[in-house]
C-alpha cells in the first residue's frame, strides 16, 4: 500500500515536471529536433532586431532548406496595383520550416 | 443472415449521408468558373483534418474558397478553430485554404480568423502551402485576418514550403 502511493506520488511530481516542455511546444505541433532550430531562428530574430522589435512582429519563423527547395513566407504582402484596398493582418505565431 | 446484411448496408448508407453533410458543412467552396454574379460564402469550421498517404497524392483542406467568377462582388467570411493537413509519400501537396479568391472579378472582401493551422508535407517533391485570407490574381480587395498559430512544414528533397497570409497577387509557390 505504502508503495503504491509512493509510486502515485511520483507520477503526479512526473507528470507535472514535463508540463513545462509540452507547454513550451504546444500548437506548434513540432519535434523536440525541430523546435529546437525554430528557438535557434528565435534566438537569431531577438539578437538582430531587439527584444521589443521582436514582441512587436510576435513570432514569426521561416527556416529554409539546406537543398534546392524554396521556403518562403508572405504576410500582408501586395503586388503593385492600381487601386489596391487595404489589407490588415494579426498573427500570434507562423512558422514556416522546410529540411 | 439477410437481416444481419440489411443492417450492415442500412449503417453503411446512413454513414455516408452523415458524411457527406459533414463535407458539406466543412468545405464551402465555389470553384471551376461556374459563379456568376456576386458571391457571398459565410463558413465556420470548428476543426478540419484532411491527411493523404501514397506518392502523388494530394491533401488539401478548404474553407471559404472561391475560384472563378464572372464578375460581380465577392464577399468570404471564413473562420476556422483548428485546421490540420498532411500528406505523406513522394511527389505529394498538403494545401490549407482559408478565405482564399482566385479569379475573381469585381469588388473582394475577404474575413478570415483562423486559431491553429498546420499543414505538413513530408516526401521527396513536394509542396507544403498554407494560404489565409489570399486574394490570387487581382489587388483590388479588402482583406482583413487574423491567426492564432500557424505552422508550415515541409521535408524533403526538392521541396517547397509557402506560407501566404493576408497576401494580394503574390504567391511564394508559384
Amino acid at each position: 500500500m505504502k508503495y503504491r502511493k509512493t509510486g502515485l506520488v511520483a507520477f503526479v511530481l512526473g507528470a507535472a515536471l514535463s508540463m513545462p516542455a509540452l507547454a513550451l511546444n504546444e500548437g506548434t505541433h513540432l519535434q523536440p529536433r525541430g523546435q529546437s532550430k525554430v528557438n535557434k531562428a528565435l534566438a537569431k530574430g531577438y539578437l538582430q532586431s531587439g527584444a521589443e522589435s521582436m514582441q512587436k512582429q510576435q513570432t514569426q519563423v521561416n527556416i529554409g532548406s539546406k537543398r534546392a527547395g524554396t521556403c518562403t513566407m508572405n504576410v500582408g504582402a501586395t503586388q503593385g496595383g492600381k487601386d489596391s484596398k487595404e489589407t490588415i493582418v494579426t498573427a500570434k505565431e507562423i512558422i514556416n520550416v522546410c529540411k | 443472415m439477410m437481416r444481419r446484411k440489411d443492417g450492415i448496408v442500412f449503417r453503411g448508407v446512413c454513414g455516408m449521408i452523415a458524411m457527406l453533410g459533414i463535407a458539406a458543412v466543412a468545405f464551402a467552396q465555389a470553384q471551376g468558373g461556374a459563379v456568376r454574379g456576386n458571391t457571398s460564402i459565410n463558413a465556420a469550421v470548428g476543426a478540419q483534418t484532411s491527411i493523404a498517404v501514397g506518392a502523388g497524392n494530394k491533401a488539401q483542406s478548404n474553407v471559404g474558397v472561391v475560384k472563378g467568377s464572372a464578375g460581380g462582388k465577392t464577399d468570404i467570411n471564413a473562420v476556422v478553430g483548428n485546421q490540420t493537413t498532411i500528406a505523406v509519400g513522394a511527389g505529394n501537396k498538403a494545401q490549407g485554404n482559408v478565405g482564399v479568391a482566385k479569379n475573381v472579378g469585381g469588388n473582394t472582401q475577404i474575413n478570415a480568423a483562423v486559431g491553429n493551422m498546420t499543414t505538413i508535407a513530408a516526401g521527396a517533391g513536394n509542396t507544403a502551402k498554407t494560404n489565409v485570407g489570399v486574394v490570387k490574381d487581382r489587388s483590388n480587395a479588402k482583406v482583413t485576418v487574423g491567426v492564432g498559430s500557424v505552422t508550415n512544414v515541409v521535408g524533403g528533397a526538392g521541396q517547397k514550403g509557402c506560407i501566404n497570409i493576408g497576401t494580394k497577387g503574390v504567391d511564394g509557390c508559384e
